[in-house]
Order: structure tokens, then sequence, then C-alpha cells
């Protein structure tokens, strides 16, 4: 099958932080100990860390997640129910660990033993969007706010 | 407990990831694990099929590689995430593959194929915790 016409746009680092701030799940990227890189769902919540953009997450000690020091990515989108077109945003960069402190909680909905907090910190800020031929795509619900 | 989690059985993880046709698949670049969103299919040999262009990141690509399918549908209260892990490789026949039908679909013809080496995932019952709704599980 061929659309035709559907095509990738470059979404602008204005659209990328813009989106990144609406919405508050998102997947975190590492490489597992076999030397899979692997997304998982995440609570997430933007930073501010002395004026550049951080995401901070939670999660349990020793776990896949929790690699402080190793190069990690955040990946969030937004697919209408249809598949006609969406967005895409990725983050990458590198995991830190920091002390559990209010501004950094995500609010993980299974908070407990949650107690490895860690920030992303970007050296890469990209984003996508599907355009498809008829406007018959929409943006995930939050991407609207 | 405002939420609970249970491993999916191999089975169902291959019937959601039969039941769904986009996912994110993840590579590794220059370093870093990255994530970008594609249309699959689960083909009959263990095998998720994706097309791209053959000058694309994800076309140049041969390693380890997984795709993560979920939906979290806080409407209705469920959650669920599965994740198949093999080595993203291209296919040099793809006759009588099943067509990912990429809606970017001009220069779409390198197939490639995630021979899936082992798949998981979790189901999620939520409830409101009181202070918003929010998701965190991962694997053990």
């Amino acid at each position: 099958m061929d659309t035709g016409s559907a095509h990738l746009e470059t979404l602008d680092r204005a659209t990328c932080l813009a989106l990144l701030a609406v919405l508050d799940v998102g997947r975190l990227g590492v490489v597992d100990d076999d030397g899979c890189p692997v997304v998982l769902p995440v609570s997430y919540v933007v930073v501010d860390e002395d004026g550049d953009l951080a995401v901070a997450v939670r999660t349990r000690p020793g776990n896949v997640l929790d690699r402080p020091g190793r190069p990690a990515c955040l990946e969030i989108d937004g697919v209408d129910p249809g598949h006609d077109g969406g967005w895409s945003v990725l983050v990458r960069g590198l995991l830190r660990p920091v002390a559990a402190d209010e501004r950094f909680d995500s609010r993980p909905l299974l908070a407990a033993g949650r107690d490895a907090w860690l920030v992303l910190q970007p050296t890469a800020i990209t984003g996508r969007r599907l355009v498809a031929p008829e406007l018959r795509w929409t943006f995930h619900p939050a991407g609207y706010a | 407990m405002p939420a609970t989690a249970h491993q999916l059985p191999a089975w169902e993880c291959l019937e959601l990831l039969a039941g769904h046709g986009i996912g994110r698949l993840c590579l590794i670049d220059a370093g870093t694990p990255i994530a970008v969103p594609v249309n699959y299919r689960l083909g009959s040999h263990q095998q998720i099929i994706v097309r791209t262009a053959p000058n694309s990141m994800v076309g140049r690509y041969r390693g380890p590689c997984s795709l993560e399918v979920d939906d979290i549908d806080i409407v209705h209260e469920r959650a669920w995430s599965v994740i198949a892990r093999g080595t993203l490789v291209p296919v040099h026949d793809a006759h009588g593959l099943p067509d990912p039908a990429p809606l970017v679909a001009g220069d779409r013809n390198r197939w490639m194929t995630l021979d899936i080496a082992v798949v998981s995932g979790r189901r999620f019952l939520l409830a409101d915790s009181g202070d918003g709704w929010s998701v965190d599980w991962q694997l053990a």
C-alpha cells in the first residue's frame, strides 16, 4: 500500500519542550544487562536545572532502569486511534542520581520502593511529526493543551 | 494499594503484539538507546516485521533491538506494556511476510525483522491515587 503523500516534518525545539511539559507519562530507554536497548513506561516530570531542561523519574533501586551514569533516552509520542498520523519527541542524555526532593518527584502510582531518584540530563532533544495527506489525524488529546 | 501489577505469560504478550500495529522500536545509536515509533506486523515465526528507508538509521542498523507496545487507558483504568527483545536484521526475500504498511510509504522498501528472543509484559490495574494519575512499572 502506498498512501503517497504522507511525510515527516521536524519539530522545532520549542514545540518539543512544550509537548514534554504537557505529558506526564513517557518511555525511558536504557541498554539492559544483555546489551539490548529497551524502553519502559514511566511517570516523569520536567525540571529546570539552572536554566536547562531535564527530566526526572523515580524507579526501584537496582532494576533495569536504575543506571546512573549511563546513556538513556525518554520518548513520548501521540498517535491517533486511526493510525493516520502523530508525533514523537526523543530526549537523549545521561542519567545521574539525585537526592530525593519534592521537585524531582514524578509521582509514580506505585511509589512504594521507588527510591532511586534519577535525572536524565539531555544532550539532544528532537521531534518529528507525521503529516498525513488528509487531515484525518489528530494529536494525542494532551497535545492540544 | 492504588495499583496492582502482574506479569503476563508469553502467549498473552504475543497476542497483544498481534493485536496492535504501532510500537516503539529501540536500538542503539552511538552508544545511546533510542526509541522511534514504527508500524509493525507480527509474523508467524516469532518475528516482528517493519519497513523503513534503506539509508535511514533503522535501515542501516543490525544488532540488538526491542519493540515496545503499550496501551495506557486512564479512562478504563487499565494499562499494559509488552517488550519483545531480539535482533534486528534485514530481510532479503519479503515474499509471504505480512506488510506493516508504513504511512510514509515512498521509499520504505527496506524490510527488516526483529527476530524475537524473549518476550515479556506487564498489566496494571489503575486506581485514582488521590493526587492524580500516574504510571510506573518496570521489569524486576
